[in-house]
């Protein structure tokens, strides 16, 4: 299967901190990757870096063969070409249909063909009845499937998922995940969703990523990273014991 | 107590008696204050919020430099540098990866802030209503051409008239309060019930 990303010796790091240093890890076209690990390893770190919202201070990252972290002016048309979903979406000033509205007007879609695919959209996470409702009065729940809703109407190649259901009640866990599953099955859409909710990513992904103190510790298909573990720091996460 | 009784209604009198040259007066500094409040703002808003994305060698002395200045026209820079640094950085991350451009940024931006950005101009606008320095020094005083509210209570003041000064500077505040309400009104959308 050919691979969307190529990372190779990335690096960053904060006031002297290494937060990421990934040796060698590729993500593959059309599948969902799960990254996942404890607080604080990295992972949403990593998420930014893909989107273009930090840089790295060294290493690469070739996006369909494209070296993405240093050229500077590829900047705009592979941004373009993904969309990032946060663990605490905010909303724009404006009503929901104004807010998932925002990318398509970005890339100038005549009026007509938004309204069209903002409303099917919103039909797909539920919430076509609050089209017109002041987006700052929804509910946490509500807000994350606009912020999807928001990041998959234009839809982009990679869509990156940052704690998407983190805090939500299991009702909205289960509407967002099957909104991941049917984006993936529908639009062929890479997905790359930072969780540490283990039981998740066995849910969702296809292949795992585990990641400790800014390293990748282990990654390969799901089955094999959650019933064969070749690392004895995989197999106590998952198992969930505290590792550090 | 009564030197300022007496002021009052002076200036009732003037505001009612639809003398040419005060109506003249009052029209003047409000076309000036208008045109003024216009190209600080058309200039001053984007700035503002491009020197407050902008991350630059020396950009703290530039926004010190400006907050100096905060009494002249740079008040707009000054006030939407404020007001965009008010707006959360998740909301600048979410309209990037959503796909903004760098133009398209600063508009959203703008588009986030304009509450804040819209106090920022009442403020300017009040502040060159009542600019009386800066208009003496380019326009002067003269009689029908560049005499404005300020101009003229200055004058009054130097003439020893002082209820006369006192009464135009009460129907500067009022004529400043009705425009900042109106300005409020429009920047919330609806009038107060």
């Amino acid at each position: 299967m050919e691979n969307i990303f190529e990372i190779r010796d990335l690096v960053k790091q904060f006031n002297g901190k290494t937060i990421l240093d990934i040796d060698n890890l590729d993500i593959k076209k059309g599948l969902i990757t799960a990254v996942i690990g404890p607080s604080g390893v990295g992972k949403s770190t990593l998420l930014l870096i893909l989107n273009g919202l930090l840089e790295p201070d060294s290493g690469s990252i070739l996006f369909e063969g494209k070296d993405i972290a240093r050229n500077l002016k590829l900047g705009d048309s592979v941004r373009r070409s993904m969309a990032m979903a946060f663990q605490k979406p905010v909303m724009f000033d404006g009503t929901v249909f104004d807010n998932v509205a925002y990318s398509l007007k970005l890339r100038k879609i005549p009026d007509k063909e938004i309204k069209c695919q903002v409303y099917e959209i919103l039909e797909l996470v539920g919430l076509k009845n609050i089209a017109s409702q002041k987006a700052e009065t929804i509910s946490g729940g509500e807000a994350q499937r606009i912020a999807l809703a928001r990041a998959m109407v234009y839809r982009p190649k990679v869509l990156l998922l940052d704690e998407p259901t983190a805090n939500l009640d299991p009702a909205n866990v289960t509407l967002i995940e099957e909104f991941i599953v049917h984006a993936r099955k529908k639009y062929s859409t890479t997905i790359i969703i930072v969780t540490h909710n283990m039981f998740q990513a066995k849910r969702l992904s296809d292949i795992s990523v585990f990641m400790l103190n800014g390293k990748v510790v282990e990654s390969g298909t799901k089955e094999l990273m959650f019933e064969q573990p070749a690392n004895e720091k995989t197999k106590s996460f998952i198992s969930g014991e505290m590792i550090y | 107590m009564e030197f300022f009784k007496e002021a009052f209604v002076i200036a009732i009198k003037l505001l009612f008696s639809f003398d040419r040259e005060l109506y003249g007066i009052v029209l003047l500094s409000l076309k000036i204050s208008t045109i003024s409040v216009l190209i600080s703002s058309i200039i001053g808003i984007p700035l503002g919020t491009i020197i407050s994305l902008k991350k630059f060698k020396g950009k703290t002395m530039l926004i010190n430099i400006i907050n100096t200045f905060m009494g002249l026209p740079p008040v707009v820079v000054g006030l939407t540098i404020v007001a965009v640094h008010g707006i959360s950085a998740q909301i600048q991350n979410t309209a990037v990866s959503l796909g903004a451009s760098k133009t398209q940024l600063v508009w959203t931006l703008i588009r986030e802030a304009k509450y804040s950005i819209g106090a920022s101009v009442i403020v300017a606008f009040g502040r060159l209503l009542a600019e009386v320095g800066a208009v003496m020094m380019v326009g002067g005083n003269i009689r029908f051409q560049t005499r404005v509210m300020t101009t003229a209570i200055a004058l009054h003041k130097g003439m020893g008239e002082l209820q006369q000064a006192l009464a135009l500077g009460m129907i500067l505040i009022f004529i400043s309060f009705l425009i900042n309400l109106l300005l409020d009104i429009f920047r919330k959308g609806k009038v107060y019930t």
